[in-house]
């Protein structure tokens, strides 16, 4: 912090074009980097679009990129960047204005899911649970849909499979209703041919990213593939269970 | 934001990238060079734990015939497939940097569709581990008595990174207990599940510190036998 001075460099335009602007603000103690935008948005350039909602890091409308890594604005300290703090929107989706992206797609595809592979509780489920019965479940339900996972998959990102494949953030999802001890459904056939499990390739960015802390590559995907492995790839489990029949 | 590796992290990503493809190649190429090697796997009570199996034939190594155990279960595990799709495919080189130009098909196609038989490998991987702990018991015995050298230590480090390496792995969970969901009516499963998921958290660091301790441990069995350095014994 030069002279209790902050530097930042916000990506300014629309639709995929713009350049990034430099803004020179006043630092304040505790200054998070939504802190900055507002300040940049009231006192420097009221047009400037960002999202924002709770600024408690539970609704995850801030997502951003920030210093080239995938984060909530509302949760990054000023004090542990470099400068200048360089602002972007996340770049994996299509490009609104500033600092928003269009992520339409999330709410689309959640809408999808729950059409296609939604809850389905037991006939006869017994809903007085205990603790180890929703440990699984309790990880995934903390997701707050900020989409920060989905920006830095590569799959998303890079390879733009945004049709192929619901991301890590849907298949946090999809583990939360699978190893659900209350649900009846099997989605896996849905998840390895809608879902596009396999597109994945456990390179661990998403679990890099989320804010949530959850392990999302360790708990969510690697066990949904093992799932699915069980079903269409181990030969000697599929020759067992035409055999014998059932779930073996 | 279009050329291959440009990013706007502005931490030195490449750090992790090059040094984990610079372990990773040299652990397969020294591993291949023993292999045609075939010689210097023994020395006093030591057997090199890359050759669990004192098999003797005149036309093959003898290290050929079991380095595919250890080498498919290590290929196709998924930290392993982590560390290579990254480091030695740029497939990403890291998160949020431009990787290069590629139909990508992920793992859903040959040949990583393929990677899927992680399990049978893990099958024969838990098959080896009571033989290198055997090994390294016997590293423990000096004709006939109780004895001690730096090579002992060495078998015996190996042994137990590579048991939690294996207990770590995440088919190995998953057949633990990790296909159950209701927990509460299988509380032994449920209690296997969780100890395994235990080690499973530490799972990347046991993948580094087996795969850097069989080599450690082969290669001053190598330097022993083949009369290079003398043995340190300790008692
Ligand atoms: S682990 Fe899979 S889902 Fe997560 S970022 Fe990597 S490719 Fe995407
Ligand atoms: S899994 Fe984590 S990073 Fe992904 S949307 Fe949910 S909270 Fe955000
Ligand atoms: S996942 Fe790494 S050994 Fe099985």
């Amino acid at each position: 912090m030069k002279n209790g001075e902050v530097t930042f460099l916000v990506f300014r335009g629309e639709r995929e074009k713009g350049i990034f602007k430099e803004y020179k603000i006043p630092y304040q103690e505790g200054m998070v980097v939504l802190d900055g935008i507002l300040y940049i948005q009231s006192k420097l350039d009221g047009d400037m679009a960002v999202r924002w909602n709770c600024k408690a890091a539970k609704c995850g409308s801030c997502a951003a990129e920030i210093n080239g890594k995938p984060s909530l604005m509302c949760k990054t300290k000023v004090k542990d960047l470099e400068q200048p703090i360089k602002v972007e929107p996340m770049r994996a989706y299509p490009h609104i204005k500033d600092l928003v992206s269009d992520t339409s797609w999330n709410m689309k595809t959640r809408r999808n899911m729950i059409q296609k592979i939604g809850f389905s509780p037991k006939k006869d489920a017994n809903w007085r649970m205990k603790d180890q019965d929703i440990e699984k479940g309790r990880e995934f339900r903390a997701c707050i849909e900020c989409g920060l996972c989905l920006d830095t998959c590569h799959v998303l990102r890079e390879h733009k499979l945004f049709e192929k494949f619901i991301g890590p953030a849907y298949l946090t999802f999809a583990a939360y209703l699978e190893t659900h001890p209350m649900d009846s459904a099997n989605r896996l056939k849905w998840l390895k041919e809608e879902g596009g499990i396999m597109y994945c390739n456990i390179t661990k960015c998403c679990t890099e990213a989320c804010p949530e802390e959850i392990h999302i590559t360790d708990n969510a995907i690697i066990p949904l593939k093992e799932r699915v492995a069980d079903e269409f790839f181990d030969p000697i489990r599929m020759i067992a269970r035409k055999i014998f029949g059932g779930k073996s | 934001m279009e050329r291959t590796f440009s990013t706007s992290r502005t931490d030195s990503w490449w750090v992790e990238t090059l040094v984990s493809a610079s372990v990773f190649v040299l652990a397969i190429i020294y591993s291949i060079v023993r292999a045609l090697e075939g010689k210097f796997f023994q020395w006093g009570p030591y057997l090199s734990p890359l050759y669990p199996f004192p098999i003797e034939t005149a036309w093959i190594s003898p290290a050929m015939f079991t380095m595919w155990v250890p080498a498919g279960f290590r290929i196709t595990c998924y930290f392993c497939r982590r560390v290579y799709y990254r480091s030695v495919f740029a497939d990403p080189p890291a998160c949020m940097v431009r990787e290069p130009k590629r139909n990508y098909k992920g793992e859903s196609a040959f040949p990583y569709i393929l990677l899927n038989l992680h399990r049978y490998f893990l099958f024969f991987a838990i098959l080896f581990v009571p033989i290198h702990w055997f090994h390294a018991i016997k590293s423990f015995i000096w004709e006939g008595s109780f004895g001690m050298g730096l090579g002992s230590i060495l078998i015996l480090a190996d042994s137990v990174f590579l048991t939690l390496y294996v207990l770590s792995c995440h088919s190995f969970r998953h057949l633990s207990g990790g296909r159950i969901d209701n927990y509460s009516q299988n509380n032994a499963r449920y209690k296997i599940w969780k100890f395994v998921s235990s080690l499973n958290k530490n799972h990347g660091f046991f993948f580094w510190v087996s795969l850097i301790s069989v080599i450690v441990a082969d290669l001053y069995i190598r330097l022993l036998s083949s009369g290079t350095i003398n043995e340190i014994r300790i008692f």
